[in-house]
């Protein structure tokens, strides 16, 4: 018996990594301001003749950036993962992207489903809604396309371009604080103390490289690697973040108990306590608080930084 | 009337000399069941493959540097000054307790393995036969999900969780089949069987409940030998040194309980104790095992199969010789696991998996009676 | 001497041995005979320990067996059951060795005792060739004596044998049935043994008790058990008896009731 369930976690875990691994692809939009078409990430055109009215929203970044357009009276429903700001608790809830409550998001009727899996997107569409289905962005510069989209299509346009700005102008504001000192420091972040870390070609770690930090998870091809503890070892990170928040698994690790680990006392980080916890949905998520994301991982750089010596 | 049949043709070992003689055979052919040379070359086995296994991984150290990282920790030797002291952190803190966890889980499971086997006369059982690893799997999901932290007080409350949790499932299959059906190892397989699909089904929902919290179960349950030091080997001989020891004095008596019930109790054995604490001893043993790294498949089925295989059914030559093949296999497996997709690691439950399979149709093919045996 | 006193044995709320009474003196082979579910096999398994009884007792020269722990009692009493399973892949000389498991500590090393019981045993039954063979290539005949053998090393006085020609055909049972009574005449205990066939005991056993429904209704040498109207009794069918040419012990031939072959006797 433990064996064929095993057999079958396999397979499970694969599935997982595989819808994590995707390549992104721009969705463009084009014509005027009457009636935009949008090509979704299968390459299918998707048409508004006018700006939707009833929204749900499958993706819990893009739940924030409806708010932020303030679109909150357009949202009809929301998937269980949407948690920010706080008033969406009163939105009715209609299951996640990975297990939908059809019945429910049908009931809403909707004019348009915005998810950032495909996993529903034919079911709903043989139902005659309309979905538009975009990857997740992989890069800062990808939310700010995705926010100007949903600009565009909700009729917006003015209020996405704030938003927009605001959001460069605090990466701007983040990144100066670093001139002048020598910020190329070794990184690990931590999903999860089994030793999941971010890769290259993952929206954290596209935001770590861009703050100029040396990821130690950036070895291998997967967006989210289980990495060797001994190389964590060997490559002496001197920050460690550990992330926490509901999105990547909230297992109340502690900076305590991080330190405490065999072997780990030797990690520069830990000697010099650059030990950081971060709200993961603030930069894992790609959605409208990166901003704040990227600051504060600069105050972990700055505060690492003093403790260099 | 004479009988005709006495001398089967073609069958016999010749009878050479007087009655003297014979018992000097006998004598030599039992006292070499012990076998004691197999078991020496076994134990030096484990002890290279470890050394091996030390070396290998993400960063390549060379054997000899191995061999005086831990002759100093032995106040053996000196180091040369240039050795680098990463090398020294990862072999002493990671790799080795690592490989020596390996090597400790390999042979737990195996031999409990191969106990399961002897005693429900199945060479198909495993470890995991009577509910302990789902009900381990099942106590680890409701605290990783639970609000409850996975460290409190500084303390990994996984393990000790995961130990209360198999030792539950058993005494829930126990408990079970003895109100059915008292003395039956029959009714003791399919309670198991039952408390197996019972605690996996409840895993499978509470995992889909928590999507995102998906891979740290995934990770748990797939299994894995690294991390936490010094602290897994300590934690875990307590447990499987006394069972393991206790299993073995009792070769011999496995040995008879392959004989009918009524057979072995005339043969002045209790069979429902001896057969009871022999559950008990590979419970705990596999239950430590996956409490210290979660539920690697098939090293307790394939292990004391081939060495049935290979060797034989007398449980004086399984027992000793599947905790050595179980020992090489993990320590083997963890070693690729920690190799193969370098600075990836696999958990090692896939790999497992993965060469366990096709190794036992290999197996399978070498030697076809087992169909007849199943 | 084997006694058997007032021996009742309750199952399910049913009698399946009521208040059975035997004395069985040294050097003697008892047949149990009667119809299936008379309670023989019961019999046995009381004897040899496996069950308890409800009500009464075993006694070998005084000691009471089924008081005894059970490993005291498998030096005093040995079984050959009738479908034994034999694992697959052990040797014959080790399943032959396992007789001396009430005589070894737990690691088990065979002392020169064991080692003599166990060669003996083997001479006993002509199993010594086979000692390097796998049980499970050995033909019907030749795993009863193998059973037989693991018996005798047990080194017991007294030694049962349920049904143990049941699955052979005549060589092989003639053989086997020899070698019982060519071991008794050396030994100084008991065979009990449970037969199916009437005349086969007849010609084997030194005395014989017939079953019926849990209790023994007849007790005595052989031709004074098997009677005609005995066998009526239990068997519920009539038989023709006569009287072996050599031996002058009863051969029972069953009378068929079938129409033209019928046949008249007086």
């Amino acid at each position: 018996m433990g064996n064929l369930s095993t057999v079958l976690l396999v397979l499970m875990l694969m599935v997982t990594a595989g819808c994590s691994a995707q390549r992104p692809t721009d969705a463009g939009t084009t014509g005027n301001n009457s009636k935009i078409s949008v090509l979704d990430s299968r390459g299918k055109e998707i048409i508004f003749d006018s700006p939707p009215n009833r929204i749900v929203s499958l993706s819990p970044a893009h739940t924030e950036i409806f708010y932020m357009l303030g679109l909150e009276n357009y949202l009809v429903g929301v998937d269980s993962f949407s948690d920010f700001p706080d008033q969406v608790s009163k939105k009715p809830q209609v299951g996640d992207a990975f297990t939908l409550n059809i019945e429910a998001v049908v009931g809403l009727e909707p004019d348009l489903i915005y998810t950032t899996f495909d996993g529903p997107v034919e079911v709903l569409e043989e139902l005659g809604l309309r979905v538009l289905y975009i990857f997740p962005a992989k890069d800062v510069k990808g939310v700010l396309q995705n926010i100007k989209l949903l600009g565009d299509i909700t009729d917006r346009e003015y209020e996405a371009k704030d938003v927009i700005e605001r959001i460069e102008s605090q990466i701007e504001v983040a990144k100066s604080r670093l001139s002048g000192i020598e910020a190329e420091f070794r990184v690990y972040y931590e999903l999860d103390p089994g030793l999941y870390t971010v890769g290259d070609d993952s929206f954290v770690g596209d935001i770590l490289s861009m703050l100029g930090l040396e990821n130690i998870g950036a070895g291998s091809d997967s967006p989210y690697p289980k990495i060797s503890e001994e190389v964590i070892i060997f490559n002496d990170p001197e920050i460690i973040i550990l992330a926490d928040g509901r999105e990547f698994v909230a297992t109340g690790t502690t900076v305590g108990e991080v330190s405490k680990r065999p072997g780990w006392q030797s990690i520069t980080a830990i000697k010099r306590k650059s030990i950081y916890i971060v709200d993961g949905s603030l930069i894992s998520r790609p959605g409208p608080r990166i901003g704040l994301g990227v600051e504060k991982i600069v105050d972990f750089i700055l505060d690492a930084h003093s403790k260099q010596s | 009337m004479t009988p005709i049949l006495n001398n089967p043709k073609g069958k016999e070992d010749s009878i050479k000399g007087n009655e003297t003689d014979w018992v000097d055979h006998v004598k030599a052919m039992l006292h070499r069941r012990y076998p004691v040379a197999r078991i020496a070359l076994g134990i030096i086995a484990i002890i290279v493959v470890m050394a091996i296994s030390a070396g290998r991984g993400a960063i390549e150290i060379p054997i000899d540097v191995v061999a005086i990282i831990i002759m100093d920790k032995l106040r053996m030797a000196e180091p040369s000054a240039d050795l680098p002291s990463v090398w020294e952190t990862i072999v002493w803190n990671i790799r080795l307790p690592r490989v020596i966890t390996a090597g400790i889980v390999g042979s737990a499971l195996a031999l409990s393995g191969a106990t399961f086997q002897g005693i429900f006369r199945n060479p198909l059982a495993d470890p995991y036969l009577i509910g302990v690893a789902s009900g381990a799997g099942l106590a680890v999901t409701i605290i990783i999900i639970s609000p409850i932290p996975n460290y409190l007080w500084g303390i990994n409350l996984l393990p000790p969780v995961a130990f209360l949790g198999a030792l539950l499932a058993v005494a829930i299959a126990y408990l079970l089949s003895n109100n059915v059906d008292p003395r039956s190892t029959n009714s003791l397989v399919l309670a198991g069987v039952a408390v197996t699909f019972m605690a996996s089904s409840m895993t499978t929902f509470l995992m889909l409940q928590a999507s995102p919290d998906m891979r740290p179960i995934l990770n748990w349950l797939l299994g894995g030998v690294s991390q936490g030091g010094w602290d897994r080997p300590a934690w875990l001989l307590p447990y499987v040194l006394p069972c393991g020891i206790f299993i073995m004095l009792h070769s011999r008596t496995l040995n008879v309980l392959q004989l009918d019930r009524d057979h072995a109790m005339q043969l002045g054995i209790n069979v429902d104790r001896t057969k009871v604490s022999l559950i008990v001893c590979a419970s705990l043993a596999t239950a430590a095992a996956v409490s210290v790294s979660g539920m690697i498949p098939f090293v307790g089925l394939m292990a004391p199969h081939c060495v049935r295989l290979l060797w034989g059914g007398d449980h004086r030559n399984i027992l000793p010789m599947s905790t050595v093949v179980g020992a090489l296999l993990l320590i083997f497996s963890d070693m690729l696991a920690r190799t193969i997709l370098s600075p990836e690691e696999l958990p090692v439950g896939v790999i497992t998996a993965f060469f366990g399979a096709p190794f036992f149709v290999l197996l399978l093919r070498r030697n076809k009676t087992l169909g007849e045996q199943v | 001497m084997l006694e058997v006193k007032n021996l009742e044995f309750a199952f399910e709320d049913k009698l399946a041995l009521k208040g059975i009474n035997l004395t069985v003196p040294k050097g003697e082979i008892l047949g149990i005979v009667g119809p299936n579910g008379s309670g023989k096999s019961t019999l046995l398994r009381i004897i040899s320990g496996v069950l308890a009884p409800s009500k009464g007792s075993v006694q070998w020269d005084g000691v009471d067996l089924t008081q005894l722990p059970a490993k005291d009692r498998a030096r005093f009493v040995a079984m050959v059951s009738q479908q034994a399973t034999l694992p697959d892949g052990i040797k014959v000389l080790d399943l032959v060795a396992m007789g001396r498991t009430p005589y070894l500590g737990i690691l088990g090393k065979e002392s020169g005792g064991d080692l003599e019981a166990i060669v003996k045993a083997m001479r006993d039954t002509d199993t010594y060739v086979m000692r390097n063979i796998s049980v499970e290539k050995l033909s019907g005949g030749e795993r009863q004596r193998v059973l037989l053998a693991l018996a005798l090393a047990q080194g017991s006085s007294l030694l049962l044998l349920d049904e143990p020609t049941a699955s052979l055909d005549i060589a092989y049972e003639t053989a086997l049935l020899d070698t019982v009574l060519r071991l008794q005449q050396g030994m100084d205990g008991v065979v009990i043994m449970s037969i199916h066939n009437l005349t086969l005991a007849a010609q084997y056993c030194t005395c014989m008790a017939m079953m019926k429904n849990g209790s023994v209704i007849a007790y005595g040498h052989p031709s004074d058990v098997l009677t005609v109207e005995n066998i009526r009794r239990v068997y519920e069918t009539d038989v023709t008896l006569f009287d072996h040419p050599v031996s002058g012990l009863p051969v029972v031939v069953p009378i068929s009731n079938a129409e033209g072959r019928k046949m008249d006797y007086q």
